[in-house]
């Protein structure tokens, strides 16, 4: 069995993507199966394995995928945040107000998303950073903050983005792009394109360039940074900036799969965006992150959900079911680091 | 590996060929979620339902009733939308927590053929065609049938009273339907009835319910009435009853309308420190939505005045007799489900009795 | 010379003084004192009785959930499991009550019970497998939200109220006193309250459980080489926090009656953020009950006040995270750590 787990490991597509992850995406294959069988035999024949359900789980993991990687950032650097649910409530609700009310064009809309954002993010990070203050707190602070300024801002009222053929509705094939092919309606997942793409991106950042290895630094040893006399404060802080603008940017394909943001809500993404972020092998104590790994957390995440709707569960069992997939991937990777050592 | 497989799709086709054989009518039933004990009423007229008709023997119905965590869990009920279309069921029940995030979807169900039946408050703004029958209560009729039940207790103090009186609405939110048409059709009303009698109405508070209303306004100046709606920032019942307490505290409250059950908790329980609610002269009159144990409670102890409720278990009832019929082609129109205004007097009686619930 | 001496000993003094969390508490209560004027002059309803007893009330289940998190704080860890395990222990709680017909003690028993198992799988998972506090309450409290929406099918669940019977329990909070002019509620469960305070505060301070959560937050190394089963004493500190989930769990049925599956998330945050506006330290090692008690009464005084001068409940948002941030900052410069 040891040399069988020896001989898989060595295998060069588990080297390039690490042992973690070809596990991650051995769960996901599980659980389709699970869910597939599941499906027929508890609810009434019900199909799990089809293109539709792919779509509508994926809709979920986009937004979710967005505020991983964002955070995925943070945790690199040793940090937390707890604030990218809400700031991207937040971005999408003052963004929608100034569209439906002050009659903002919709590209101005929507590029006001990110920088939102961008701002919260900029706040934490100098506080983080700069002033030395715990990312927990000032996270949890901006969190009531953001709460607070998007139901302001709306005056405590949902704001509703437009439709698909409402005005300015061409925001929502961002996510999703219906054409028509042969008479029957096709959905192109474009959402997921555009993930893939900003991954991509977040992992050159993160691996590639020397604001990314100082980020991954300064959560593997930061007094070590500190003594070696770099000024590592910027890059801290652009961690947190890079967090807050994925987080804007994630508002807008919330909004174009789920149209209406609630002011005062979003916490929930919170945990789902840590707990993806954190099954993919981002550590928490900093130093180690995989921005492959987020990616296929955020989709076990959305898969699940799907799942448990398939398989006619009570929704709830998507919040347990969860933890549990969270904790069985932290105290794997506890026991291999305990083993390494 | 490759017996795994076998076996999976094995078990699919065989449960494929099960379906096709049986004379099932599969329901899908997205509500609001089962945040307040009316929803559980509304499923327990909905099973009932389903089992009457399956005892019948003529058809057999199975529906999957879901519904989100909280009547602001958006993202939530348009998964469970999107997953029950994916169900292929032979009909959908639903009632929309937001009006604007399904349109897509329900033009889906219009394609794919699929009748969709609103019920509780439906789904407003819905394209054309897409649902063909409603079983729901009419908020707007609700909320003045709460303001004439209360007008009928408050009326003489009002003529009574050498200065302004306040009247104290407290809406959970300012964009569910349900809610906001029962607040709009009690201010409305309470400006008629006053109008009849010569007495001019100002109406402050929530932006939203200032603005949404019909009837004739009057500066704060003028008025014989005043009425202030709050809303507070969450819906929960902590937070409607901090904003109730803050009506209960001022000293020209002659009544307050809690306009959902939440709501209506909120008062009760923000009363619980002030004792400012009863059915006496120099009390405020308290008159509040749908039931469930903590108002039945109120008003059998005399807190509460009154409270109108809905039908939920005839909505569920109802909600099952049109999906089937729509499932099998035949027409269907909408149904008014009913509201009634009850007090300490009535509650026993059983066309109330039924319909109230724990 | 003599002179100067005693001058420097004196300014010594004086900014130990101005670094201790003593300083801080004082702080706080001229902060509590002003605010309470302000909303007194702003608006004349706020001035009445009532409100104080509104405030109180108001307070109970945050409070126990800050003098419980507090512990945990202080070992460097937190408990984000609280507040929908507050929800999940009461639902349970309601659903034996009223679908098993439990008695109302065995009821009240097995919620405290509940909360006290979570602390310790809690405890157990950071200390024994060394998972950091946050991811592994992070998935209790997701746990949690999701076990008590499944066990009642998603039904909302109901404490006895009213006239009902066992519904005297809710007495132990508030007490209704008939006076001349009618009934005037005096706030029992303040008493209550304070008691805990004293409590737990001497608990922290003078008792073997205290000082070691103490050492575990400040110098965990040192405290094992003492040859201190460290592994018992973490977990306790957890086990503790379980236990104040718990009651603030039978508190909150006590207070609402109406217990709404899928609630919760977030109730944990402002216990966490006012046992650290009350001078608690994220990094552990340090804090103070009678503090986390003042920072609670300023979050409650914020819920109740601000609606009074019409401000609603999205300003109190921003401004508790405002204190929070204000609190962090200052703690940060006057310690300059």
């Amino acid at each position: 069995m040891k040399d069988l787990l020896n001989r898989f490991k060595s295998l060069k597509l588990v080297r390039i993507m690490g042992f973690n992850r070809v596990v991650l995406i051995g769960v996901i294959i599980v659980l389709c199966l699970i869910f597939q069988v599941l499906s027929a035999v508890l609810n009434h024949g019900n199909v799990f394995l089809t293109y539709a359900r792919f779509t509508s789980a994926m809709n979920y993991g986009y937004f979710i995928g967005f505020l991983a990687l964002g955070v995925t950032f943070v945790i690199a650097t040793g940090g937390i945040d707890f604030s990218v649910g809400p700031v991207m409530f937040c971005a999408a609700l003052i963004s929608g107000y100034c569209f439906n009310n002050y009659g903002f064009p919709m590209w101005v809309s929507l590029i006001m998303c990110p920088l939102i954002g961008m701002v919260f993010g900029t706040v934490g990070g100098f506080f983080v950073s700069y002033l030395h203050l715990p990312s927990f707190i000032t996270s949890l602070a901006l969190m009531q903050i953001a709460k607070g300024v998007g139901s302001i801002f709306t005056k405590t009222q949902n704001v509703s983005w437009p439709g698909s053929s409402d005005p300015g509705g061409w925001y929502r094939s961002l996510s999703n792009l219906d054409i028509t092919v042969g008479g029957q309606r096709v959905n192109i997942p474009t959402g997921l394109i555009i993930l893939i793409v900003v991954a991509i991106l977040c992992s050159i950042v993160l691996n590639k360039t020397k604001a990314g290895r100082y980020m991954i630094c300064l959560g593997a040893n930061r007094e070590a940074v500190r003594l070696s006399g770099v000024d590592t404060r910027r890059w801290e802080m652009l961690a947190y900036v890079i967090c807050g603008t994925l987080a804007g940017f994630a508002a807008i394909f919330y909004v174009g799969c789920y149209t209406t943001v609630q002011p005062v809500k979003g916490d929930t993404f919170n945990n789902e965006a840590i707990a993806a972020c954190v099954m993919g092998g981002t550590s928490m104590a900093g130093g180690l992150a995989s921005i492959l790994g987020t990616v296929i957390g955020s989709f076990i995440i959305a898969i699940m959900q799907e799942g448990i709707l398939s398989m006619g569960f009570n929704i709830a069992f998507q919040y347990s079911l969860t933890a549990l997939i969270l904790l069985g991937a932290v105290i794997a990777d506890v026991m291999s680091r305990r083993r390494r050592n | 590996m490759k017996k795994l497989v076998a076996l999976v799709l094995a078990l699919v086709m065989v449960l494929g060929l099960t379906a096709a054989f049986a004379d099932d009518y599969h329901f899908e039933i997205v509500s609001k979620g089962f945040q307040s004990t009316y929803w559980q009423a509304v499923l327990k007229g909905a099973t009932e339902e389903v089992e009457k008709i399956n005892a019948e023997g003529k058809d057999k119905i199975t529906m999957n009733f879901v519904g989100p965590d909280s009547e602001s869990d958006v993202a939530q009920q348009v998964q469970q939308f999107t997953s029950a279309l994916n169900a292929a069921p032979a009909a959908i029940g639903f009632a929309a927590v937001d009006q604007n995030a399904f349109n897509d979807l329900l033009k889906e169900a219009l394609e794919k053929k699929i009748p969709i039946i609103g019920f509780d408050s439906g789904v407003p703004g819905a394209p054309e065609g897409a649902v063909y029958a409603n079983a729901s209560t009419n908020n707007y009729v609700a909320g003045t049938v709460a303001a004439e039940g209360m007008w009928e207790k408050i009326v003489a103090r009002i003529e009574a009273a050498p200065g302004t009186v306040r009247i104290g609405e407290v809406n959970q939110d300012a964009t569910g339907e349900s809610v906001t048409q029962r607040g709009l059709g009690f201010i409305d009303k309470i400006i008629e009835l006053a109008a009849a009698k010569g007495w001019k109405v100002a109406v402050i508070g929530n932006e939203f319910y200032v603005n949404g209303v019909k009837g004739e306004k009057a500066a704060e100046a003028d008025a014989k009435i005043i009425i202030e709606a709050k809303v507070p920032a969450q819906s929960t019942v902590e937070l409607c009853a901090n904003e109730a307490s803050v009506l209960l505290n001022e000293d020209d409250l002659i009544s307050v309308f809690g306009s959902n059950q939440v709501a209506a908790e909120g008062v009760v329980a923000a009363d619980k420190n002030l004792f400012k609610c009863g059915t006496g002269d120099d009390t405020v009159i308290a008159v509040g939505f749908d039931s469930g144990a903590t108002l039945k409670a109120a008003i059998r102890e005399g807190v509460m005045y009154g409270a109108v409720t809905q039908s939920p278990v005839g909505i569920g009832k109802v909600t099952i007799d049109l999906l089937l019929a729509s499932a099998k082609g035949e027409p269907v129109a909408d149904t008014d489900t009913g509201c009634a205004f009850y007090t300490l007097e009535n509650i026993d009686t059983p066309e109330i009795a039924d319909n109230l619930y724990d | 010379m003599h002179m100067e001496k005693s001058t420097d000993l004196r300014k010594q003094a004086r900014s130990a003084f101005i670094r201790s969390s003593a300083f801080q508490r004082l702080i706080l209560i001229a902060v509590l004192v002003l605010l309470y004027g302000f909303f007194y002059l702003a608006s004349p309803s706020f001035r009445k009785y009532t409100t104080l007893v509104q405030i109180c009330s108001n307070m109970y289940y945050t409070l126990l959930m800050a003098i419980g998190v507090t512990f945990p704080l202080i070992t460097g860890g937190n408990d984000l499991s609280m507040g929908t395990g507050l929800i999940c222990y009461s639902l349970i709680g309601s659903y034996l009550m009223r679908i098993y017909g439990w008695p109302l003690w065995a009821a009240i028993l097995i919620t405290i019970g509940m909360g006290v198992a979570m602390g310790a799988v809690n405890g157990f998972g950071v200390a024994k497998l060394d998972i950091p506090p946050f991811i592994m309450t992070l998935a209790s409290m997701m746990f949690c939200r999701g076990m008590g929406s499944i066990l009642t099918g998603g039904f909302s669940g109901t404490w006895p109220d009213g006239a009902e019977p066992g519904a005297e329990f809710r007495n132990v909070f508030r007490l209704i006193v008939k006076t001349d002019t009618g009934r005037m509620p005096v706030p029992l469960g303040m008493i209550w309250m304070i008691l805990l305070v004293i409590i737990m505060s001497l608990v922290l301070n003078k008792t073997r459980v205290g000082r070691y959560t103490i050492a575990i937050g400040s110098n965990k190394e040192a405290l094992k080489l003492s040859g201190v089963n460290v592994l018992k004493w973490h977990i306790f500190a957890y086990m503790i926090c379980g236990l104040f989930t718990g009651f603030a769990a039978v508190t909150y049925a006590a207070t609402f009656s109406n217990i709404t599956p899928g609630q919760g998330a977030g109730f944990e945050l402002n216990a966490i953020g006012a046992a650290i506006i009350g001078g608690t330290a994220m990094t552990g090692g340090s804090g103070s009950v009678f503090g986390t008690f003042l920072g609670v009464l300023l979050i409650s005084l914020l819920q109740v006040g601000l609606p009074f001068i019409g401000l609603n409940a999205d300003w109190q948002l921003l401004i508790t995270g405002g204190i929070l941030l204000g609190a962090v900052t200052i703690d940060k410069m006057r310690n300059g750590k």
